[in-house]
């Protein structure tokens, strides 16, 4: 893989190896310089192997989780790359006709005389670039073996001149021996693997090959391996002139394949190049010149030169921006000026330029050109696969990397937890150690000095756990999606430079939270640490503002210091001291985001107390979030700045409720009037979801008016406590939950990414546990009430329930490590249900046809009627309904709309057979057509001038597939019940015919026909003169017959038409598991997660026993027998997992919900529905491997002697 | 002695972690009368604790025989002896070992509920002992929101709440100031005279020891002394 987010790999590993570095240098230099706390640090680590061991099992899941991630994405990527050179061989480019090429579905390129090949072949001949340039004939035709009858509908036939070999590979047959073309007899043919294979022919056999309708013998004489001429699909390769003859195109050829200097590999590289200087030789000067002048044109040059600013112009095309701006200056067009309008990427970005300033009338005028500019083209294949290769990997590898970030999180949470804890443990040595001078930066290096140990492991471990799951991955994917007709297999391979990022990326990640883990601890009261008092809130206003002020400066000139204490303990000819110093000095120079990092950490030193206080945090998050709606428009700074000022305006309340509750209530009133004016829009409008935020949003206003009307002054601070943390809590769970489209009335339409998944999951997660553990008194009340009445059991329950209640940063970290991972999996089964359902419903997707036979288009003028009642193996009472269409790609652009562009679409001429008979769903019918989808279909077959549309014509509002790019239809939405008829212009490249249509219906999502326009044939027939012929056949079969059967004898019976057949309702039904069984292998790498949090209640629980051995000591003493210890445990981590689960399954059900009623909108087949079995699955795994992790615990905590447990201190 | 609550014969107790063997009790005989105060003292290390330990049940002898009200307690389970404890004992110890999330009342209440008393009854004996322990007004407090001599008067209102017949009590003014320790000394006595509990305490304060009934001097795992109080009371040496 090459990239990722949009960064070179290369680049990124030896930042990330930078970064890595620059810290291990950092750790060793402190190491150096302060040995002793690195034996205090290391000490640890081997005193108690099973904890330690614990602590790296957590801490490697961030690492398995990228591996995995970056493996994936290495696989996929290879996978396709292997397709490309091994397919393709030195096949680098291929050179068509660009005018019919493509026309209304004929998929072998038009023919042009031999002649163009001789001149290009001596125009090339003095190139570096090019060392092989092959006359072709590409054509498609059904082929059989009269032996066994066994066929192949679609089999490529390549007519190759065995004379223009040189640059190409040789053709290898089965037994390693070269075979040459040359040698082939008149009569004579090679076929590949592919072909051999699904015929069971072998040399010497005898194939027929159907040329319209016409059968021709002919002999194999040689069976070939993949790849080169002989591609990776069914291939026949034949002498060029034996192919001209059999196609009747005697001296003209349809393609020319270029190989690249350099082997297959090397090949690729050069590609670029030589698509500029083929593109520049087929450049006709005058309409180049015209080009010329059309872009010195004054606001095409503008363009041109304000794209030079844009930031994400790569290098390269800058230069040519630049250099176009140079020639353009000139009188005369020169070669340069041919090389750069000849080159599409560049013309592109000024097309691009033109219409989003809605310079329409230039753009077309540039588009008009271009398409005169060369009547060939050039398609650099290999390189576009390699570049398709690099694009899926990197999707691949950030798709798992961002919804395997909740995972990453988990296991951060998970470190964290394990260093206060380590902290709470260590705490009165710490406070001693503190007391006879330790600095608190000292607890901080002992800590990162620990924790970086445990890093280093686990980061090793975790990458090759994480290739090793790459593995499965791999083999899990494969035997899903097996391997294609297209000869793609899923292979596993990894490149070191991921294993590099994934080492070093977990590495700093980790070393990112044990830093912030070890400040913390660090922050400690002597006193407090040294009696073993609980901690009290620790004010980091006790640093004056002067104070955090001078750090502030300090860090600006931390480097000065470094330099001037070198130079001191130089002077004093201390000369290690001076070394490590200047050491210091050149770290902060030379990796400058240590630096930065150091000033950026004492400024929010410097702020953080005024965040506390509330009102700076409110300021901040107003500001965030007015920028994100009006300047940036995107959803994630609005979200979270509207999260800050709720949490400041909390803080602020808190305040302010202390010495005047009156206030507090004021503010309460308005927040009530907020829940009921949503109660009453709810009642109006019948929305459950708003009456239940209302109410939620109600019951907030008047619990804050009730501190003033019980106390006048100074309520308690624990109800304060508890009104504030609420209010921040309840109402931040509130927006979150709330479905976007609620707030966009106000805000506008804003963007949002996948991030934005990861981001309110957090945030979600983030308030329920808020909420809960600032009322875990309320909980504890009740569930003391619920055990009044179990006897004996209830002292167990008060304490089991009472201990993590106690503990509520602990708890409350682990909740939220429960509740993510079961989130993050109750949404995947749920939406992948959804999917998996919806497409599963097969007459929904094909429009109730069962059948579909493609036909190469020269085959393609036939009466399939007529044809099936005169066949013998089939008959037409076995067909209820018989279609056919054909597809071709055209422009599109909305008559009367903003944007003039024309942007790409698929034009569906369908016959009446299929208009009449078809069933997809039309999801927006037009006013005055009807009320339901056989009017619109009646109309289309009436009236030719009319269409309907795929959904992906919808502009994106939420539905699947309105953000893909394509042409979109201007002011219509799903939300609409209806719509006015809107006209289209649709531009046929190739014969440049141009027609208007008339949209009367849009199609609904979840079928094959999202980006096609329906329409009939007889508008185009008329236009063009000519039956255009079907190349797609629909058959719907009459009820209870043998679908599988029918669909092989249609082939059979249309083998001369080369026609290929395919069970739509069993392809639907494979899709739809293949999409549901992707969809827990997915879950399943979601579900690392869980192991996390298993990990966590495995590290409290014994962490537990440590700090509560006196505890079960007097319990036992006092009565507690031995079962009741284990059941103490057990019922407290059941308490802990299941609460977890429990949010976690409240949140994920609510926002698959909201994310489903949205979507629903524009696709109609999908519906919320619970996969019970699937999340009882996962909640039963979490929940039982929760307990066995703590039954080790428990078993050990209820073995304890109480006389020991009572004498340990 | 008739009747004597506690009777102990030839009680010894090794303790051993591989390298080091320490004899910590060597061949103890005792006896303790009903509703008799008792102070166990001697240096440490001498045994004082683990014999409170091994009389109590806590722990396993290697040798020798205890019997409790009559009962020979180590032949007992542990499930039985764990019942016996709840029911026939109370405990106080010198760190007070209250169970921190718990608040007063639930921790005074808690061996009520192990006995399966019923959770009202329980709680309601529960305050009447903190009333009558001084702590009424410190009931829903938690154990770190009290001082050391409330601390220890919720322990001792803990080791009473289920009328026990013994009171072990190892250093229960260890942690306390002279002020402090006298007010708990003069609580065990008074409950003592009340109640006719027996009390066996581990101290090293002469001052306490001279509250007792008897005090038991001990060295090296044996008894080496056992002198009656000749005072004109309980708690007028302090």
């Amino acid at each position: 893989m090459e990239e990722i987010f949009g960064i070179e790999i290369k680049t990124l590993m030896f930042a990330l190896l930078g970064v890595f570095i620059a810290i291990m240098v950092s750790i060793i230099f402190t190491a150096i310089r302060n040995p002793v706390l690195l034996k205090l640090g290391l000490r640890n680590i081997p005193r108690r192997p099973s904890q330690t061991a614990l602590i790296v099992i957590g801490s490697m899941l961030s690492a398995v989780i990228i591996a995995a991630a970056f493996g994936t994405g290495d696989s996929i990527h290879h996978s396709i790359r292997n397709v490309a050179i091994d397919g393709l061989g030195n096949i680098d480019e291929v050179i068509t006709l660009s005018d019919g090429s493509e026309s209304f579905g004929s998929p072998v390129p038009a023919y042009f005389p031999m002649a163009r090949f001789q001149g290009l072949k001596n125009d090339v001949e003095s190139s570096e670039n090019i060392d092989g340039l092959m006359p072709q004939v590409v054509e498609i035709a059904g082929v059989t073996n009269p032996d066994n009858s066994l066929f192949s509908g679609r089999t490529n036939v390549v007519g190759i001149s065995p004379y223009h070999m040189d640059g190409f590979n040789d053709f290898i047959r089965q037994d390693k021996e070269r075979v040459f073309l040359r040698d082939l007899a008149p009569g004579e043919i090679l076929i590949n693997e592919a072909l051999s294979s699904e015929l069971d022919a072998i040399d010497g056999n005898t194939l027929r090959l159907f040329v319209n309708d016409v059968p021709v013998d002919l002999i194999i004489h040689a069976t070939i391996e993949l790849g080169g001429f002989a591609g990776i699909e069914p291939t026949i390769v034949m002498p060029l002139i034996a192919t001209q003859i059999l196609f009747q195109e005697s001296g003209k050829i349809n393609s020319i394949a270029v190989s690249n200097t350099g082997d297959a590999t090397q090949g690729a590289e050069g590609s670029q190049e030589t698509i500029r200087e083929l593109r520049m030789l087929f450049a006709d000067p005058s309409v180049a010149n015209k080009l010329r002048i059309l872009l010195n044109t004054g606001p095409i040059l503008n363009v041109i030169t304000s794209k030079l600013n844009e930031k994400q112009i790569d290098i390269e095309l800058q230069t040519d921006l630049r250099n176009l701006i140079v020639e353009l200056e000139e009188s005369e067009t020169s070669s340069e000026l041919i090389r750069i309008v000849s080159d599409e990427n560049v013309m592109n970005e000024i097309a691009l330029g033109l219409n989003t300033r809605n310079l329409y009338e230039e753009e077309r005028r540039l588009d008009v050109l271009l398409r005169d500019l060369s009547d060939m083209k050039v398609d650099g294949v290999k390189k576009t696969l390699l570049d398709l290769a690099n694009l899926i990997g990197s999707t691949v590898t950030t798709f798992f990397l961002v919804m395997g970030l909740f995972s990453v999180m988990v296991g951060s949470l998970l470190i964290f937890l394990i260093f206060v804890m380590l902290a709470a443990a260590r705490r009165t040595e710490m406070g001693i150690f503190r007391a006879i001078g330790a600095q608190r930066t000292h607890l901080i290096q002992i800590f990162v000095f620990e924790g970086t140990t445990y890093n280093l492991i686990a980061a090793a471990v975790g990458t090759v756990v994480g290739f090793l799951l790459t593995f499965v991955i791999v083999k899990a994917a494969g035997s899903i999606f097996g391997s294609g007709d297209d000869g793609f297999s899923l292979s596993y391979h990894v490149e070191l430079s991921s294993a590099v990022v994934a080492y070093c990326l977990s590495m700093v990640i980790t070393f990112a939270t044990v830093g912030f883990s070890a400040y913390r601890v660090s922050r400690m009261n002597i006193i407090e640490a040294v009696r073993d008092l609980p901690e009290s809130t620790n004010s980091d206003l006790s640093e004056t503002l002067q104070v955090r002020s001078i750090r502030v400066w300090y860090s600006l000139i931390r480097p000065a210091t470094y330099m001037l204490r070198s130079v001191r303990h130089v002077s004093h000819a201390r000369f290690v001291n001076g070394f490590l110093n200047f050491c210091g000095f050149l770290l902060w120079i030379i990796v400058f985001p240590i630096w930065v990092s150091d000033i950026l950490w004492a400024i929010s030193r410097l702020i953080w107390p005024f965040f506390k206080q509330g009102w700076l945090m409110f300021l901040f998050g107003t500001v965030l979030m007015l920028f994100g709606v009006l300047i940036w428009s995107q959803t994630a700074p609005f979200s979270i700045g509207f999260s800050l000022m709720i949490i400041g305006l909390g803080l602020v309340l808190r305040q302010v409720c202390q010495y005047a509750p009156q206030i507090t209530s004021i503010f309460g009133i308005l927040v009530a009037t907020v829940g009921i004016s949503l109660i009453i829009h709810a009642t109006n409008g019948h929305e459950l979801f708003s009456g239940v935020i209302g109410s939620i949003v109600l019951l907030v206003g008047m619990f804050m008016i009730w501190p003033a009307m019980r106390y006048r002054a100074h309520p308690p601070t624990q109800l304060v406590d508890r009104l504030a943390f609420s209010f921040i809590g309840i109402l931040g769970l509130v927006f979150w939950i709330t479905p976007f489209d609620l707030v966009e009335p106000i805000t506008g339409e804003l963007e949002a990414e996948i991030e934005m998944f990861f981001i309110s999951g957090v945030a979600m997660v983030a308030a329920a546990v808020w909420t809960i553990m600032h009322n875990a008194d309320l909980l504890l009340r009740m569930v003391s009430i619920v055990s009044n009445k179990i006897g004996r059991l209830r002292p167990v329950i008060l304490i089991a329930v009472a201990y993590p209640l106690s503990a509520k940063f602990r708890t409350g970290l682990t909740l939220a490590m429960f509740s993510l991972v079961v989130f993050t999996l109750v949404i995947m089964s749920i939406l992948g249900e959804a999917f998996g359902s919806a497409l599963e419903d097969s007459d929904e997707v094909t429009g109730h046809w069962d059948i579909e036979g493609t036909i190469a288009s020269a085959n393609g003028g036939m009466d399939i009627g007529h044809a099936i009642s005169e066949a013998d193996l089939i008959s037409e009472s076995e067909f209820d309904a018989i279609g056919s269409y054909v597809r071709s790609p055209v422009e599109m652009r909305q008559s009367n709309a903003e944007n003039q562009r024309w942007d790409r679409f698929v034009l569906q001429a369908s016959d009446h057979g299929f208009l009449g008979n078809t069933e997809h769903k039309i999801r927006v019918i037009a006013k005055g057509y009807g009320t339901t989808e056989d009017d619109v279909w009646s109309a289309l077959i009436q009236d030719p001038n009319l269409a309907v549309i795929g959904a992906g014509a919808v502009p994106d509002d939420g539905g699947p597939g309105g953000g893909r790019p394509g042409f979109k239809i201007e002011g219509i939405s799903f939300k609409e019940k209806s719509i006015n008829p809107i006209d289209v212009q649709v531009l046929d490249p190739v014969s440049n015919k141009e027609w208007t249509y008339t949209i009367i219906g849009i199609l609904d999502y979840g079928n094959d026909s999202e980006n096609v326009l329906v329409t009939s044939k007889s508008k185009l027939e008329e236009s063009f003169g000519f039956t255009i012929p079907s190349t797609i056949y629909r058959f719907r079969a009459v009820d209870g017959i043998d679908l599988d059967s029918v669909t092989k004898n249609l082939e059979t019976t249309f083998i001369r038409n080369g026609m290929e057949t395919v069970n739509l309702q069993e392809k639907v039904r494979n899709e739809a598991a293949q999409s549901r069984a992707f969809n827990r292998l997915f879950t399943a790498f979601m579900g690392l997660g869980l192991i996390v949090g298993i990990a966590a209640l495995g590290v409290i629980s014994m962490r537990a026993v440590v700090e509560r051995r006196q505890q079960i000591g007097t319990l036992r003493a006092i009565g507690y027998r031995k079962w009741m210890v284990q059941w103490s445990f057990v019922i407290e981590s059941s308490f802990v997992a299941l609460l977890g689960i429990f949010i976690g399954l409240i949140l994920g059900g609510v926002t698959s919900y909201n994310i489903i009623v949205s979507i629903r909108e524009g696709f109609d087949g999908i519906e919320f529905s619970i996969p019970f079995v699937q999340i009882s699955i996962i909640v039963a795994l979490a929940y039982i491997f929760s307990i066995l992790t703590t039954l080790l615990a428990a078993r050990q905590a209820s073995e304890i002697a109480p006389s020991d447990a009572l004498r340990y201190e | 002695m008739e009747d004597p609550i506690i009777a102990v014969t030839g009680v010894t107790k090794t303790y051993s972690n591989g390298k080091l063997r320490v004899e910590a009790l060597k061949g103890i005989d005792l006896e303790v009368a009903r509703g008799e105060i008792v102070a166990v003292m001697g240096p440490s290390g001498c045994g004082k604790t683990t014999l409170l330990n091994c009389l109590s049940g806590l722990d396993n002898l290697d040798s020798g025989e205890i019997y409790i009200e009559g009962q020979k307690l180590h032949a007992l389970s542990d499930d039985l002896r764990t019942d016996y404890r709840a029911r026939r004992m109370g405990f106080v110890f010198q760190h007070y070992n209250l169970l921190p999330v718990l608040t007063s009342v639930e921790n005074v209440e808690l061996p009520l509920l192990l006995s399966g008393v019923s959770s009202r009854k329980a709680r309601g004996l529960a305050q009447e002992m903190l009333e009558m322990v001084g702590l009424q007004d410190r009931m829903n407090h938690i154990p770190a929101e009290l001082s050391g001599g409330q601390r220890q008067r919720v322990t001792i209102a803990r080791a009473l709440i289920n009328q026990p017949a013994i009171v072990w009590a190892d250093e229960p003014t260890g942690d306390l100031d002279t002020e402090s320790s006298k007010e708990i000394m003069d609580l065990v006595i008074r409950l003592n005279e009340t109640n006719r509990q027996t009390f066996m305490m581990v101290t090293h304060s002469p001052d306490v020891g001279m509250m007792a009934d008897r005090i038991i001097r001990m060295r090296d795992g044996v008894i080496v002394g056992s002198d009656e109080n000749k005072t004109e009371g309980k708690g007028h040496r302090f």
